[in-house]
This record gives structure tokens, sequence and C-alpha cells, in this order.
């Protein structure tokens, strides 16, 4: 394939949000919080900040 | 926080080489969500979180190639989709990766969260909620039992979240003062990181209250607001009556930029027309950019609230209130809390996992907020004197700690099981297994959220149909 082809391609598919890494994932709401009376809301997890 | 996902299960692209891997056999991810809008569509997986933007010239490839064809000019778009995990191995099964982080995160040992009543004494007088206007605060016996439990609960090195709620706890700033200092030692002593928010009606949050709350390393404040004035101060009064907005929303603009606070905005049929005006007043007091607003469903979780069924939206209706609420706020720059688009996550409440527990003003153990007053008959027991948990209640435990998202068939065939986990077992066991009342609201607003959240992503908000006045604020 030619590289400008490739390169229309890639361009028409924009990455907004890369898939996450394994070991990047959220695991880190301790022991799996992230709700109760927070609701992952004070402590802030929006992603419409 | 990393458990080493990645070198134990190395699935994906990360475990052969990238020419091997564009060879191998792919399948279209379970979880892969496509919206439409004119001359874009968005593509979202929910299980890897990735998020794209796709011309819609090039959408007709995109479905091609996961329908499994091949060809030349699909290639860059064949590794486009399977480095973003729309296309995954053949042998990969999606619902065990799910079903790995979550027991990972349930029952490892990753650290220690506890929701702390020091009282479930309130200054208010809510017509819905439970209150005990004759409660007492957590006694200094209680006090020691709890920090023995906290000292013996917490891992080394691992970190230590606390919500102090009530009750309202700006009733008892004294206990929340003390019970820090000595959580923070015991941090302190096993190199454990800490982070504290506090759950407040906002009325009592002054000069000396944010003083206590500085000696107690609380970060985060969340604050309950019934929608605008009029509404707020009809539902949420002292126990005489007497209004209570502009006393908080004065104590809000006095704190806002030092801690992080968090405005939950409840909504239900009577208030939600008038949800903009509160957008309103928070822009006028120049507050929109200085806190984060989240909306919140009310619904008859318990049995205090169950005499406020009528005035419940049901989840799909809020859905689409809350959507439409979203757009508004987001539009006008407000800073927006809360979990309508989130990261893939590995569960939805702690309340199901073992190092995640309740505590009441009497030192009794429960696992969920919504359990408080009723600690002999859903809680799971109390702290003895050597800071040990008494069970006393092994069915409850059980109930709470057996909960498995994936024994439930609309959990297993819903796309947005990776971000949701399975929603609040609370809600759902309350309601008689049926999923709907704990669902994330994402199940019932897929598109318009992930239309939302692209939009935002890319600095290209439509207004559409506004919020004032917007039908489905109005009237469902």
């Amino acid at each position: 394939m030619s590289e400008e082809l490739k390169k229309n391609q890639e361009e028409e598919i924009e990455v907004i949000e890369g898939a996450c890494d394994l070991e990047d994932e959220d695991l880190e709401d301790v022991a799996g919080g992230g709700c109760g009376p927070g609701s992952g809301c004070c402590s802030g997890k929006s992603a419409f900040e | 926080m990393s458990v080493g996902l990645s070198s134990k299960f190395n699935i994906l692209e990360a475990s052969m080489p990238e020419s091997a891997s564009v060879a191998a056999s792919y399948k279209p991810s379970r979880y892969n969500h496509f919206v439409e809008r004119g001359d874009t569509v968005w593509g979202v997986n929910f299980l890897s979180g990735s998020f794209l933007r796709i011309t819609a010239n090039q959408y007709p490839k995109v479905l091609r190639v996961l329908d499994g064809e091949r060809g030349e000019d699909l290639e860059a778009t064949r590794r486009h989709l399977i480095r973003q995990r729309f296309l995954v191995p053949q042998g990969f099964n999606e619902m065990n990766l799910l079903k790995t982080k979550n027991r990972i995160t349930r029952f490892g040992n990753h650290g220690l969260t506890l929701i702390v009543a020091p009282t479930l004494r309130c200054n208010f007088g809510c017509e819905y909620c439970y209150v005990d206007l004759n409660a007492n605060k957590m006694k200094p016996e209680a006090r020691l039992r709890l920090a023995r439990f906290f000292d013996h609960k917490l891992p080394e090195g691992k970190p230590a979240e606390i919500v102090w709620t009530g009750g309202d706890p700006s009733l008892a700033m004294d206990v929340v003062e003390d019970l820090s200092q000595r959580f923070l030692e015991s941090c302190e002593r096993k190199n454990s990181s800490y982070l504290a928010s506090l759950i407040t009606n906002g009325y009592l949050l002054h000069d000396q209250m944010r003083e206590r709350l500085r000696q107690s390393q609380v970060k985060n404040i969340q604050i309950s607001i019934d929608g605008s004035k009029e509404f707020h101060d009809k539902s949420r009064y002292l126990p005489k009556g007497e209004p209570t907005y502009d006393r908080i929303m004065d104590n809000v603009e006095a704190t806002c930029d030092e801690f992080r606070i968090f405005l939950r905005v409840n909504v239900d049929v009577k208030n939600r027309a008038a949800i903009p005006d509160l957008l309103d007043d928070l822009e006028r007091r120049g507050l929109k950019e200085r806190l984060y607003v989240y909306f919140a469903h009310v619904d008859d979780v318990n049995v205090n609230s169950s005499g406020y069924h009528e005035f419940c939206l049901t989840a799909p209706e809020y859905a689409k209130v809350e959507t439409a609420l979203v757009r508004d706020a987001v539009t006008r720059g407000f800073k927006i809390g809360g979990r309508q688009y989130t990261k893939p996550a590995s569960t939805f409440c702690g309340a199901n996992s073992t190092n995640y527990f309740v505590v009441d003003s009497k030192a009794n153990l429960l696992k969920c907020y919504l359990d408080f007053g009723q600690a002999d008959t859903e809680g799971i027991g109390h702290i003895g004197d050597d800071g040990h948990e008494v069970v006393t209640n092994q069915y409850n435990l059980m109930k709470w700690l057996g909960w498995d998202p994936f024994e439930i068939t609309e959990c297993r065939d819903c796309k947005v099981l990776p971000m949701c986990m399975g929603g609040c077992s609370h809600n759902i066991m309350t309601n008689g297994m049926q999923v709907e009342a704990g669902c994330l609201k994402l199940r019932f607003s897929m598109d318009e959220i992930v239309s939302l959240y692209g939009e935002t992503k890319t600095g290209n908000l439509q207004r559409t149909s506004g919020c004032s006045g917007c039908a489905a604020v109005a009237g469902v």
C-alpha cells in the first residue's frame, strides 16, 4: 500500500482517547471503592472536566 | 496502582510482534459502540476506553474490517482497530478479563476504604431522609476501637481512603479531627497515602470548620443541593422549616477555592425543570469554574425514603434528563463530576470488596451507607475492643461479597459492563433484582453521552436542544 493511502486512512480515524494499557487501568480504586456516598463523585472521576 | 495485569495477562498486541499480530485471527470486541452524527462517527470501546473520531467516509471501511473483510486498502484501518482493541484476538475472552480485574480489586489487599459516620445526627429535617435528631457523636471508646481497626486493616504501603458522612459530620468535627490524627499516624507509620473526603449539607461550613478540615487533611467536600433555591428550601430545611439555600451557597463561595467542592444536585420529578435556574445562580455567583457539579438520581433506595416513590424518576427517565442537564452545564462551561462517562472500571462499588467498610457512630460495621440506622438488621457486625472486626451476621456479609454481576444475564449482555461493572448492588437487591434500578445511566443514554463526550474532547460542543425549556428536562 502506498504511504499516501496509509496516511489518509490513519487521518480519517482520529484517536481521541487511546486504549488503556492494562497496567494503567484503574485498579487504583483502593479497595474497590469509587462509590458509596461519593459515587465516584467526591473523588472526582468525571470525564467531563 | 498496578497489580501487574499486563505482565500476567499479556493477551493483546503486547503478546506478539506487530507483524504476527496483524496476520493473526481477530474478532470484533463485544464492547464496540458507534454513534453516527452527520459527517462524524464516534467509535468507543467500553473495555479498552479507546475513543475514535471517524469520518463518515471511512466508517463503511471500519464496518467491513470488523466484519472480517481483508484487503490492501483496509490494512491500515485494521491495524488501527487492533491497536485500539476494537478487534481482539479470536482466543481472547473479554469477559474473563473483566472477571479477573473485578476479583483482583475486590478480594486483593490493595488498600483500605472506610465510610465513617462520626454521628448519625443531622441539623436538617428533610422529609425524605433518615435522621436521628437525638443521636450521639461517636464516643471516645468507639473512636479508640475504630483507630485500632484502621491500623489493623490498613496494609503496609497501600493507600487509605476515608469518606466522612453521617448524619452530618459538621456536627462532630471534633471526632473527625481526633480520628484523622490517629489515621494519619497509622498511615505515616505504614508508609501509606491518605485521601479524605467529607460529605455535608454545607450549612455549617464556616471558618472554624474549614480550619478543622485543614487539620484533618480533608481534600474533597461533597455538598448536596435539591435543585434551585425555590425547590431546595422546600425540601432541605432546618427542623423548624427555616430555609438553608443562601447560607449554603455563601459557604460554598467561601470554601471552593481551597477545597475541591462537588456540588451534588439531586434531581427528581418535582425539581427537574428548575435545575437550569440553579445553574443560572451558580453562574451569577461566579462559581461555575470553581467547583464540580454533578447530577444525582433521587431514588427510593431504602425504607427511609420509600414514601418518596411518586417523586422519583425511573432510571431511563432520569438518564434522559441527566444527559440534557450535563449538555447544558458543559456548554455553559461548568466542570462536571460524576459518572456519566468514565474510564473502564474494575468494580462499581466497594461494598462488594473485602477491605471496604461502613462504620456508624457506635462502631458498628456495615457494607453500605444506605443501611445507616439499620445496623441491627443490615449490618455485618462491629469493631471489637482489640480493633478486630466481630462478624455477627455472616449472611449479610456474604450477601455483599457474594454479589457477582457476571451471574446476571442483563449485565453479561450489556455493552456498558466494563464501565458499570454491575451497578449499585444495594439498589438492585432492594428492588427485587430489577437490574435497571442500579444501572449506570450510560446504559440508557449511550448515544447521546458518547456524542457529548466526543464533542467535548474535540472542542466542538453543540448546544442542540439546550436545557432551559428542554423537553427532556421539563417532561420526559
